[in-house]
């Protein structure tokens, strides 16, 4: 926990949103001190909690899924079912009292509960909400339900990733959903700066595959300018050669990757073979493309005899562009990831001491932290409606007598 | 599939509402995905995603950039844009904010009429 105030500690957050993409922003908010109140209910929890491993000692609950936690430690969990109209009007109580809403529900569906920005605006003329999903909120897709799994491949990023003469290859995990996320909480913020300084709200549709596009934006303005289509090139790349994995003596992976001839130059001396740079079949980046083959076995060769951090080290010292290929269990020793404190572990009602990611940045004077674990499912009903939204007991009660809190 | 008259193979003797994906093989697995990729190989990529909008299916096709370059989808967002006395097209702002997606910047010092005029609105004048 931080002794100072954070950042965002005036910031309300609500958050009607499952599974990445919403949830995401909300965390990172949530991590620099903004109130983040995760809304679900326990018919309708989100996703991640019940449907994606891993679980706790591998049996599914509630309250044991580390996909779950990933995306939602440092908040508050509330359950509101928003399918009875007191469900609804305990929601329309909460807006009132935050500052941001986050969701991603296909669209319409706010609207459809009683829940769209113009009803709830009305309540809170302040208010910000951002919605995302898909396809965004209009077009003649827009209902399209969809994960970022395989909506990076409409994005175009699967289609440009694997080898020319084999099927296209899905990423790793929702890709596309921390693009928008990352780029979501950044518009977030904006709109709250602007909502505090008129005190007028703002809306904000921030379509998923849209933000995918920007992670392919130099492919596409390529295309429009000179008709080219980015294709599958395995580990190749336009310019840089050698540019590659290479086998290392320890059954890992090293990656790396020369950009002039001075940096192949560099990988020669590394490999004190100085005379491979200066040679006829590699001296220029032209001749290494040529013989790429012969390179890479060349390069194999001096890497499968050293350890993977050796080759590293070797080549980082001599200013080649190199780092090992690190697997999960890696990146819990990495030491640079340790000095920065990237993972910090917070003791879970149920799943006990578990490792949360604190984002790529923070700041000096008001740092971040993971301020709490993963929220148990409705775990903060009692303090939330009291404490943030100023419920009494009565009307406690008679919103519990009407099952609102299920 | 059967609507097309497709060859079903092991997908016509499954229950669906009983089949449980995480206890499949993956001998069970690559006899379901048999018919369906040969179903799917007779159908274009464009006619899979207006198909799958349809029927709300939870998939997509592997677009290439000249695919996005032409998406119904993004063009009735006014995804992509220009930028005046330039020629190239550009991705353009991520986000759609009040029911309009902002217009791409010029290079400092020289802002677009548009941007400058809804930052105006936006500062109430202050800069």
């Amino acid at each position: 926990m931080t002794a100072v105030p954070q950042a965002l500690a005036s910031l309300k957050v609500l958050e009607f949103s499952g599974y990445a993409a919403g949830p995401h922003i909300g965390k990172l908010l949530a991590n620099f001190g903004a109130q983040t109140i995760h809304v679900e209910s326990s018919d309708r929890p989100d996703g991640f909690r019940i449907q994606y491993p891993p679980f706790k000692d591998n049996r599914p609950g509630y309250n044991r899924s580390g996909c779950f936690a990933f995306f939602n430690d440092s908040k508050y969990s509330v359950t509101v079912d928003l399918k009875k109209p007191a469900g609804i009007e305990l929601a329309h109580r909460m807006a009132q009292w935050c500052d941001l809403i986050i969701e991603n529900m296909r669209p319409g569906v706010m609207e459809r509960l009683g829940l769209g920005y113009r009803t709830l605006a009305a309540l809170n003329p302040r208010l910000v909400m951002l919605s995302t999903c898909n396809m965004g909120q209009s077009g003649p897709r827009a209902d399209q339900p969809g994960f970022g799994s395989q909506l990076s491949a409409l994005a175009g990023m699967c289609g440009m990733t694997g080898f020319p003469d084999r099927p296209p290859m899905l990423l790793y995990g929702p890709y596309i959903d921390y693009i928008a996320s990352l780029l979501g909480s950044s518009a977030a913020l904006a709109a709250v700066i602007k909502s505090r300084r008129d005190g007028t709200g703002v809306y904000l549709d921030v379509a998923q595959y849209e933000c995918g596009l920007m992670f392919i934006s130099a492919a596409l303005q390529d295309y429009f300018a000179t008709g080219r289509l980015a294709e599958r090139c395995g580990n190749d790349d336009p310019v840089a050669v050698p540019h590659g994995a290479y086998p290392c003596s320890d059954d890992q992976w090293v990656t790396l990757s020369c950009w002039s001839d001075a940096e192949f130059a560099a990988l020669a001396g590394a490999m004190r073979n100085p005379k491979l740079a200066a040679g006829p079949a590699f001296g220029t980046e032209a001749a290494r493309r040529e013989h790429k083959t012969d390179l890479d076995a060349i390069i194999s060769a001096w890497t499968r005899t050293r350890s993977v951090d050796g080759v590293a080290e070797t080549l980082q010292a001599a200013g080649v562009a190199a780092y090992p290929v690190v697997t999960m269990a890696g990146l819990f020793t990495d030491s640079q990831l340790h000095a920065r404190r990237n993972f910090r572990v917070r003791r879970h009602p149920e799943m006990g001491d578990h490792c949360y990611c604190f984002p790529g940045f923070d700041l000096d004077e008001a740092p971040g932290d993971i301020v709490g674990p993963a929220p148990c499912l409705g775990a903060d009903n009692d303090y939330v409606f009291r404490e943030f939204v100023g419920l009494t007991e009565a009307e406690k009660k008679a919103y519990a007598d009407k099952g609102v809190f299920g | 599939m059967r609507e097309r008259g497709a060859q079903l193979g092991m997908l016509a003797s499954i229950d669906w509402a009983r089949w449980d994906p995480t206890q499949a093989d993956q001998a069970e697995v690559d006899a379901i995905e048999a018919p369906v990729m040969k179903f799917f190989a007779g159908i274009t990529k464009r006619e899979f995603l207006t198909e799958g909008h349809r029927r709300e299916m939870l998939g997509y096709p592997v677009l290439t950039v000249a695919d996005i370059a032409t998406d119904p989808q993004l063009e009735a967002r006014g995804f992509f844009a220009k930028v005046a006395g330039l020629a190239e097209t550009f991705c353009g702002a991520f986000a759609i904010i009040d029911g309009e997606r902002p217009a791409l910047r010029h290079a400092p010092g020289t802002p677009f009429t548009a941007v400058a005029e809804r930052d105006s609105k936006w500062t109430g004048g202050q800069s």
